[in-house]
């Protein structure tokens, strides 16, 4: 089994995990959940600039990456951030690139093969707790330990000149996160702050992985990985999937939402998606996605608007 | 290939709403030099809110004197709104403004995806029902707590210790407005800075009552003051 990965915002992508090797037979040792048949997974993704950045001459602070692997156990993993922008946020593309990166290497590289294992399947309560206990932490204190390094790598300077500041180095770098692995058997996602996971199913139901509401996330504000305990913030589901696994799974940052009166008229992003898919095919729609994506930013929210898109392209063995 | 996905899309609105006290202490040359600042905004307001072109800002007026109510109550588009003068008289009934501005803040009424709303509120007194129920009831609504609130006080008799607890901010205090120029002024600046840097914030984030107001840009200063100009 080998892995793909994806591109995130441009081709200066940091190092990823080049995909994980599983033994053939470990596939024969799990059986598929009573499934007749796999999914292998096709990933697309896009993100540009908001319109509104492009007036006001700021970059695109979103980061997005994913890595797949085919086969008879095909597996994706998802990863999205947003970084806050504005002056107390100078570095937050900086931060988002590297929430994705250090996300995608922890669910690949080490939640991705306990998961495999076959333990999961034991005593799913007990794992359940268990990423929803580490999980948070983990991907918090991955992500400031990459902010650290790279703060201390490139002190903030001004004129030339060092910038000291008690402010925490984090703040710079805030950014939500977004990310899902994908298995046949189990779905995990994960949420910290604003953005969107949606997925939908063959019959075009689109519904979201079921994280408490925050009232507060409102207005532009958002719980982020530079927030102080930021791992309090971090919303953690596992899943089973049983009979009717998602035909789509996507995700999106909030300039894509924001760009609609209400959520049912964003919901119909997913739908349409999935129908576009179905019937023009994945490389049409690849294609279209950033002319789409443009158009919405422009008449819509004005924010950036990235989007990662899995649909599971069914196999009968 | 099919039109965009999903419904039609919709620019993120912004609720901008004049909370003016309309007491008779008011009265005379106060509000007729309020009711000319605002007007004499509203071409830069709107210029302002059109260089966005992904806001729909839309204004709102709540008086107060005797009572309060909304002077205009339905959000007109900026570029559809006129102001109509004001009128003073009665006591201060501050409280019982804010009480009516937090009702239209609820979240079942306020849309999802909406900008912070900017809350004005002049003044020249002392208020006097209960403001701490207004202020309780306005800081009660998520939106009344994210909106960026601004406080005028006009003359030296307004009470500004209500107009920063009204503003909830350490580091933004009321603008003093101590004679017509320097009401224009911050009018004007409330309806052009204050409305770009609402429209289009970067993320904030949620840090419990930490949580600050939209970032915004230096207010004008106070400039040199004949005395016989004071109010």
């Amino acid at each position: 089994m080998s892995g793909k990965k994806g591109p995130a915002k441009d081709s200066a992508k940091p190092a990823l995990p080049s995909g994980i090797v599983l033994k053939e037979e470990s596939s024969d040792q799990i059986p598929l959940n009573g499934r007749v048949g796999a999914s292998d997974w096709q990933v697309l993704s896009a993100t540009v600039r908001g319109a509104a950045h492009r007036r006001n001459g700021e970059p695109n602070q979103d980061a997005l990456s994913w890595w797949m692997a085919e086969g008879k156990r095909p597996v994706a993993v998802l990863c999205m951030a947003d970084g806050h922008g504005g002056s107390e946020y100078t570095r937050s593309d900086i931060g988002a690139l590297l929430a994705v990166e250090q996300t995608q290497m922890l669910l690949v590289s080490e939640i991705l093969p306990l998961i495999l294992s076959g333990s999961t399947r034991k005593d799913l309560a007990q794992f359940n707790r268990h990423f929803r206990q580490q999980l948070p932490k983990l991907l918090v204190n991955r992500w400031r330990a990459s902010v650290y390094e790279h703060a201390t790598d490139n002190p903030v300077q001004e004129g030339g000149k060092l910038v000291q500041s008690d402010a925490p180095k984090e703040r710079l770098y805030g950014a939500t996160l977004l990310a899902a692995l994908l298995t046949p058997e189990f779905h995990l996602y994960i949420q910290l702050g604003d953005g969107d996971m949606l997925t939908v199913s063959s019959e075009g139901e689109v519904t979201r992985p079921p994280f408490p509401a925050d009232s507060n996330l409102i207005a532009n504000h958002t719980t982020s990985l530079c927030s102080k305990e930021a791992w309090r913030f971090v919303n953690v589901h596992f899943q089973q999937i049983d009979e009717r696994p998602p035909s789509l799974v996507m995700l999106t940052t909030d300039g894509y939402a924001n760009s609609f009166a209400n959520d049912s008229d964003f919901k119909k992003v997913a739908r349409d998606l999935h129908s576009a898919i179905k019937r023009e095919g994945l490389t049409a729609v690849a294609n279209s996605l950033p002319i789409w994506l443009e158009a919405t930013s422009q008449d819509g929210s004005g924010d950036d608007i990235s989007i990662i898109i899995a649909t599971a392209n069914s196999q009968q063995e | 290939m099919p039109k965009l996905p999903g419904g039609p899309l919709a620019r993120r609105p912004l609720h901008f709403i004049w909370i003016v006290d309309c007491s008779s202490s008011m009265h005379g040359e106060k509000i007729q030099e309020l009711n000319t600042a605002v007007k004499e905004a509203l071409p830069y307001m709107r210029q302002a809110a059109a260089e966005n072109p992904n806001a729909e800002v839309k204004v709102r007026v709540v008086k107060f004197s005797t009572g309060a109510s909304w002077q205009v109550a339905n959000p007109v588009p900026v570029d559809k709104f006129l102001w109509e003068d004001l009128e003073a008289n009665g006591v201060t009934d501050m409280g019982k403004a804010l009480q009516i501005v937090a009702e239209q803040l609820d979240s079942k009424i306020m849309p999802q995806r909406a900008l912070p709303p900017v809350l004005v509120l002049l003044s020249d007194g002392q208020p006097t029902d209960d403001v701490r129920v207004g202020l309780r009831d306005l800081m009660a609504q998520p939106w009344g707590k994210k909106a960026v609130r601004l406080a005028i006080a006009i003359g030296g008799d307004a009470e500004k210790s209500v107009l920063q607890r009204f503003i909830g901010h350490p580091e933004l205090e009321p603008l003093q407005a101590n004679n017509a120029e320097s009401l224009v002024r911050f009018i004007k600046w409330v309806s052009t800075a204050v409305l770009k840097a609402a429209s289009s914030p970067a993320s904030q984030t949620q840090q419990g009552d930490r949580s600050a107001n939209v970032p915004l840009p230096p207010p004008p200063e106070e400039e040199d003051i004949e005395e016989g100009d004071v109010w």
